[in-house]
């Protein structure tokens, strides 16, 4: 079983309290949808870059990129396709195909809006690939999320990995039966993804139970107080980090205030 | 004071049902090691469920008579829940561990009860300190092997501090290193004091730390005594569907001739036993009859065109070999076993014969085709997988529908005469009268039958089985070995993955081992099974009637009756 996404490494980021990593979670978050400008996006994607090489996760992000590429391109085009049907005053029109007048205007807001788009899957993605679920779970409930609502989220992580494996199983039982998937018409290829997504169901239900009756066994009661394993504490590396956070803010205010956009 | 008083326990699902529990009495005594056997569907789980406070205080269905006290208080109050007094480790650890590292999932239940930090921090390390885990201490569990994840389930229960432990069939789905270490741990627990209920049909691995088996039949407790006492007790082993150890069925063929004899429960004093007698002397009678209880085996050499050919396989998974450089050939008429410890590659390599998987490198040939380039709807005729779990498969309304599901998928149609092999085959396979039944409505064995049926319903020349006898009990096994002794006879290639060696010893012709990736033998069952220091080395125990074969000086004995046959009993014959 794989974890979702997780690299175990020893670097800064992922040794930091993982508060402040929900912390510049948000702050990238409220940064990107506030200050969505072509430079500010750029700035946050260089950011990211940096981060990953210093988090030693980089090959894994560019694993990431290569896989979201496909998403991205289509974005791009789809939204310089959608601002070259309006004109913009202000814009230039570059070149013109049919009543498809693509300006500079276009270009920009298709480049902000796909960077937008990049930088929030990769700001999420961070979080993921040096947060384990356990400790995902425990930064949500020091910040004040219920715990259950983290433990949910702690959970989809667990399961994710078996449901895979569960489903990989089912379909490989199946098609040693013969069962084609891409065969047939719309009823015959229902009937064959029947055969796949019943057994799975009942496999969740059965899991789902399992699981249940396991949280009963270690006395855990929804809603209820809990003590913690693991007491974070902010450390030097934290408040540095807060620090560079505090930089990364101020610039992207005064690049959003100062440099247009 | 007993740790548990069970008197009179009954329970029922649903309240116009059947009693799953009846009328049990049951008493277990601070630093006991117990074992709960019985047939499957006996209610040994339900009673398990019971005395850890699942039932009534978690599944709050269903009707619960008698009484129960944990400890003297009262387990069955409405108002009580003494669900930390009594532990309970399942079947499917991965169900069971809510943490990133193991000591994460430790702590999770530590967390639960609001344990303050630093005691928490002191339980952790004392179970973690206790079971001899630390290297486990910050290892993903995800990425744990069988064993080790079901070792941490136990340390996991263990720091809630419970009085007793139950461990509901702990092994049932490990190989044999995850065996072992589990082993290993039940015998840590029982130097430590602690009190373990353990359930399981199998008690070769298990009866030598045992000191009291219970029996339950029909969800009553039918028998109740000291494990020496069970074992010497044929009627009650025989009813109560468990494969009691090897040695122990020794016992009984030698008494028939030495006359009274200490019960042999484990391997150890068993050989010691029969040294101080005399009968495992090296250099006596050394020639064994190959046919000696074997009378359904092929006993002639592969020989003639295989079914399948593997020539130069390799398989990667990324960087990862998962199959290298394998050559082996699987004949017509024979059953081969594929063994090795979880992540050898075995279930990688089978997968190539039906082209669930491609190969990296190398080629195949199975039954004329070549799965590479064939699709896997294709090799469905030629060639039926069952998969160690039937509830992976079945989906169907009815069981007959099941069962001519490969037929419909492969042909498109169903013939006359396909619908009438499938009936008979579910005439064979004791199905005919569950025909019109929902398959999930079956029970566990018939589940398993009915996925054979399944994949035998196309007449595939070669048969995969994978796993299958996971969680069987002795009856149902026996039925599978009948089952493959007659697929045998039929001339078809049956290939079975399994870790229960003593069922290989039993049923097969040849067997290839697996480790790492590569293979490491492969060859007529006989002189596989010999190789002592090969199995020593991949972390596979032989079965105890090869091992004290081994220490007769003899290689490759495979059944009771020929290891009897070493023996010098001429001082021993009576009358």
């Amino acid at each position: 079983m794989q974890v979702v996404g997780y690299v175990p490494r020893n670097s800064f980021f992922h040794q930091l309290d993982p508060r402040i990593k929900l912390l510049w979670f948000i702050i990238f978050t409220l940064t990107a949808l506030i200050c969505r400008t072509l430079p500010v996006m750029s700035l946050m994607v260089i950011c990211i870059f940096l981060l990953w090489i210093a988090a030693d996760v980089l090959k894994e992000a560019l694993n990431f990129v290569r896989r979201a590429f496909i998403l991205l391109l289509i974005a791009l085009v789809t939204w310089i396709v959608f601002g070259a049907i309006n004109l913009d005053p202000n814009g230039v029109v570059l070149f013109s195909i049919g009543f498809l007048h693509v300006e500079n205007t276009d270009i920009i807001k298709a480049l902000t809006t796909t960077l937008y788009i990049f930088a929030m899957i990769s700001v999420f993605y961070m979080i993921i690939l040096t947060t384990n679920f356990s400790e995902l779970t425990r930064g949500l409930s020091q910040i004040g999320i219920p715990f259950v609502a983290s433990f949910m989220i702690s959970l989809i992580f667990q399961v994710i990995p078996i449901l895979i494996t569960e489903f990989s199983t089912v379909a490989d039982a199946q098609r040693s039966r013969g069962l084609e998937l891409d065969q047939g018409g719309l009823v015959k290829r229902s009937k064959s993804y029947a055969a796949i997504a019943f057994p799975l169901l009942l496999r969740c239900i059965s899991l789902g139970r399992n699981m249940a009756t396991a949280l009963h066994v270690y006395q855990f009661q929804a809603g209820s107080p809990r003590s913690t394993y693991r007491e974070y504490r902010i450390r030097t590396a934290d408040l540095f980090f807060c620090l560079l956070m505090a930089g990364y803010v101020a610039l992207s205010t005064y690049i959003f205030l100062y440099w247009g956009r | 004071m007993s740790i548990i008083q069970a008197k009179g326990l009954n329970y029922r699902y649903k309240q116009d049902g059947e009693w799953a529990v009846y009328n049990v009495d049951l008493t277990v005594e601070n630093g006991e090691i117990i074992g709960l056997v019985g047939s499957s569907g006996c209610g040994k789980s339900t009673t398990a469920y019971i005395l850890s406070g699942i039932i009534p205080h978690y599944y709050k269905y269903g009707e619960i008579q008698g009484s129960l006290f944990i400890e003297g208080r009262n387990s069955l109050a409405q108002d009580g829940d003494f669900s930390g007094s009594v532990g309970i480790v399942m079947q499917n650890p991965d169900a069971q561990l809510f943490g990133f590292s193991v000591e994460d999932t430790i702590a999770f239940g530590l967390e639960n009860i609001r344990l303050g930090r630093q005691e928490m921090v002191q339980r952790v390390n004392r179970v973690i300190e206790e079971l001899n885990i630390e290297h486990l201490r910050t290892r993903f569990t995800g990425e744990l092997s069988g064993g080790q994840k079901q070792v941490a389930c136990i340390a996991s229960v263990l720091a809630l501090d419970p009085k007793v432990l139950i461990l509901d069939e702990p092994v049932s789905s490990l190989d044999p290193g995850g065996r072992m270490l589990v082993q290993q741990t039940v015998r840590r627990l029982k130097e430590l004091g602690r009190t373990v209920l353990v359930i399981d049909h199998n008690l070769e691995w298990i009866a030598p730390l045992l000191d009291r088996v219970v029996v339950m039949e029909k969800g009553s407790v039918i028998f109740d005594g000291p494990t020496a006492a069970f074992l010497g007790n044929s009627e009650v082993i025989e009813r109560s569907g468990v494969t009691p150890p090897q040695v122990t069925e020794l016992y009984y063929l030698l008494r028939s001739t030495m006359g009274e004899l200490p019960i042999f429960i484990s391997y150890q004093d068993t050989r010691d036993f029969l040294n101080k007698k005399g009968l495992l002397k090296p250099g006596g009678r050394q020639k064994i009859n190959p046919g000696n209880g074997d009378s359904a085996k092929n006993q002639q050499p592969a020989a003639g065109p295989a079914s399948v050919t593997v020539s130069n396989l390799y398989h990667f998974y990324g960087r990862t070999a998962a199959v290298s450089e394998v050559n082996a050939a699987f004949y017509p008429g024979r059953v081969t076993a594929v063994v090795g410890q979880n992540g050898s590659g075995k279930s990688t390599l089978v997968k190539h014969f039906n082209g669930l998987l491609k190969p990296t490198r190398g080629t195949l040939e199975v039954a004329g085709l070549s799965p590479a380039s064939t699709s896997i709807a294709q090799m469905a005729r030629r060639v039926g997988m069952v998969f160690q779990n039937p509830e992976q498969m079945l989906f169907e309304e009815t069981v007959e529908k099941e069962a001519l599901f490969g037929i419909q998928a492969v042909f498109g149609s169903v013939s006359e005469e396909n619908r009438a092999r499938v009936l008979d085959l579910l005439e064979q396979f004791s199905l005919r009268e569950a025909a019109e039944e929902a398959p999930f409505n079956l029970a566990a064995g018939q589940k398993q039958s009915l996925a054979i049926v399944s994949a035998l319903a196309v007449d595939p020349e070669v048969l995969i089985l994978d796993e299958p006898t996971l969680g069987f009990d002795r009856k149902r096994k026996s039925e599978l070995v009948s089952l493959i002794h007659k697929l045998r006879a039929d001339g078809r290639t049956v290939i079975l993955i399994s870790h229960d060696l003593s069922l290989v010893a039993e049923v097969a012709d040849d067997v290839l081992v697996m480790n790492q990736s590569r293979v490491r033998a492969f060859g007529p069952l006989r002189e596989v099974f010999a190789m002592q220091e090969l199995f020593e080395e991949i972390g596979i125990p032989l079965p105890q009637v090869v091992r004290l074969g081994l220490e007769c000086g003899c290689n490759g004995v495979l059944n009771l009756k020929e290891l009897i046959s070493l023996m010098d009993l001429s001082n021993y014959v009576q009358g």
